[in-house]
């Protein structure tokens, strides 16, 4: 596309380009005006081969724009659209790829926990710790220590420890467990998940093996 | 970049006085593509193990980035989609789309739909097996013996034995997530070939 550029004198009167635009409007040749700092411009569109610019203009110059450079309403359209296409499937991919990547484990870097004095536990019995989001419990039974996780193997719900019946019972479906975490009666399928315990003075120490995979 | 067919996609020929319902299953396939995109993300961190799914479950909600929002989008779209094949199935049943030369066929589709998103409610509700999710799931299997004649043996099937166990939660996962989906793809694929006939609604 061909365009004509104006640039009126600095003298001229600033009522002067929209005159000159509605003058070639009129002629059917579309013109607009701008202020280019405080020079007066008008871009002619397509300028006819016979249109001479008129006396009081300083410079005129014609450009050429490239076809494919040219701004249509659908090519607008077409590109806004691909546009916005490729930042959603963008925002989607990158969405996809955060929720891919595997999350920091959380409290369960932690292997060895100091979880009681042994004087106190031998007075109170027994005495509840957590790895992490896994609770478990030591229980003094005679002169052995028994540490065992509290997360029942049948369905996932937390045992409590009985002193009366020396066992640790299930909630949810009357399951028992003696302090070994053998299935004494119910349904779960494996013993409790047992760590190992070692006296350091007077203090007690739980070590779990593994990690606890989720 | 001219590769989007903007123009062909706004002459597209359409009903006047179109509502959401006037092309349910595009309305279907997009909810359905959501249900397997988002299925198949939460199958990365799912475990189908009893002492497992639980905690997976809770590792997507709480620690996997955007976890909450797959999940959700996943449960909710899982929602509209019973909704659809419900108000689908009513208003099958006001516009009588069950007389007519293909409306039977068409029906039994309708009602298959429903059944089928029901069943995948069913057996995805099950999936983070909870206390929720165990008891519902005997109380379903109780329901499903007391059919007559074949219900003990299905039971059986749905259940992997005599109670509900590790065995029934594998089944349930693969149930929602290897068998049914492709039930749906057809379903839905048959229902759209019917109503692009007018056989449906």
């Amino acid at each position: 596309m061909r365009s004509s550029i104006w640039i009126l004198r600095a003298d001229t009167d600033p009522t002067r380009g929209e005159a000159l635009a509605r003058e070639l409007s009129d002629r059917g040749v579309q013109a607009t005006v701008r202020m280019q700092g405080d020079r007066t411009t008008v871009v002619v569109d397509s300028p006819p081969e016979d249109l001479s610019p008129p006396p009081d203009v300083e410079r005129a110059a014609v450009i050429e724009i490239p076809e494919q450079f040219r701004t249509t309403r659908r090519s607008f359209l077409d590109s806004f659209a691909t546009a916005l296409a490729v930042g959603v499937a963008g925002a989607a991919a990158g969405s996809i790829g955060l929720f891919a990547h595997p999350p920091e484990r959380r409290g369960d870097g932690v292997d060895e926990l100091e979880v009681a004095r042994l004087s106190e536990l031998r007075k109170k019995g027994y005495q509840t710790f957590s790895f992490g989001s896994e609770p478990g419990i030591v229980v003094a039974s005679g002169t052995k220590l028994h540490a065992l996780s509290l997360v029942c193997t049948h369905l996932g719900c937390l045992v409590e420890w009985s002193p009366e019946r020396r066992q640790l019972i299930c909630p949810c479906h009357r399951a028992s467990f003696d302090l070994g975490g053998n299935v004494l009666e119910g349904p779960p399928p494996r013993p409790l998940r047992s760590f190992e315990v070692s006296v350091q003075g007077d203090r007690v120490l739980v070590r779990r093996a593994g990690r606890v995979t989720l | 970049m001219r590769n989007v067919n903007l123009t062909a996609f706004l002459d597209r020929p359409v009903v006047e006085h179109r509502t959401f319902l006037s092309d349910p299953g595009r309305v279907a396939v997009f909810l359905f593509g959501i249900e397997v995109v988002t299925g198949a993300l939460l199958a990365l961190y799912y475990r189908p193990a009893p002492e497992a799914a639980f905690a997976s479950v809770q590792l997507i909600s709480n620690a996997v980035t955007l976890g909450w929002l797959v999940r959700s989008l996943h449960l909710v779209a899982a929602n509209c989609l019973v909704v659809l094949a419900a108000l689908l199935l009513i208003r099958a049943f006001f516009r009588r789309a069950f007389l007519g030369p293909r409306g039977f066929s068409g029906w039994l589709l309708t009602v298959g739909f429903l059944l089928l998103m029901l069943a995948f409610f069913f057996t995805g509700e099950a999936l983070p097996w909870d206390q929720d999710a165990y008891w519902r799931t005997t109380v379903t299997a109780h329901l499903v013996a007391d059919t007559p004649v074949v219900g003990p043996w299905i039971a059986g099937v749905l259940r992997g034995g005599d109670d509900v166990s590790g065995v029934t939660l594998i089944r349930l996962y693969a149930a929602h997530a290897l068998l049914m989906p492709w039930a749906a793809y057809w379903v839905i694929h048959r229902m759209r070939a019917l109503m692009r006939r007018g056989a449906i609604g």
